[in-house]
């Protein structure tokens, strides 16, 4: 069985993909980028401030779906330049406070929008 | 996207079961050309999806495509 989970409080998809998938007690969300569902653009600001509104924007998601970032398992981590990874780790810690999820990062040559971070995650919902 | 059919339909699996796919590119410009073809074998609910754009591909491909598929 495979639901998807449409979050009005978070990006709209722009293609042919869901903002998440659940499988029975498995939840798989997409890249989210740091973007105002509001308007549509990323948000104004640094890789920290595109990591706050990416985490929230995930946080909204898990929310349609009754989940909580402590169901959070493993996330992947894209970013633009390596050199914020010090900053994205601090935003990324305030949503990630304890028992953070495994996670990758890993440096990319350029994402969707021009976005600084994406960010995409699994939840184990038991 | 062929070849990734072939492989969730030999697993006796199908394309409507792929929940999570990552699209790397190595030209974010082509992804819209990319994403159409990509809508055109994920027809029913779209699985949930990350793409970036990566320096360089195995045998300098354009697009690789990975997949998870939810087996009942």
């Amino acid at each position: 069985m495979k639901v998807p989970i449409l979050s009005r409080s978070a990006p709209a998809p722009v293609g042919p993909y869901s903002q998440a998938i659940r499988a029975g007690d498995h939840l798989y969300v997409s890249g989210m980028l740091g973007i105002d569902p509001a308007t549509g653009a990323l948000v104004p600001g640094d890789a920290a401030a595109q990591t706050r509104q990416a985490l929230k924007n995930l946080t909204m998601v898990l929310q349609t779906s009754g989940a909580t970032t402590s169901q959070v398992v493993k996330t992947t981590v894209f970013l633009k330049s390596m050199d914020d990874f010090a900053s994205v780790n601090a935003a990324y810690a305030e949503v990630f406070k304890h028992d953070p999820p495994a996670r990758s990062v890993a440096q990319v040559v350029r994402l969707p929008k021009d976005a600084l971070v994406e960010i995409d995650a699994f939840v184990y919902l038991k | 996207m062929h070849n990734l059919t072939g492989m969730v339909t030999a697993s006796g699996s199908s394309v409507a079961n792929v929940v999570k796919t990552i699209a790397f590119v190595v030209n974010i410009e082509d992804f819209p050309k990319a994403s159409t073809v990509y809508g055109e074998v994920f027809t029913g609910v779209s699985p949930a999806r990350s793409a970036v754009q990566v320096a360089r591909l195995p045998k300098d491909a354009l697009v690789e495509i990975e997949a998870i598929a939810h087996v009942e």
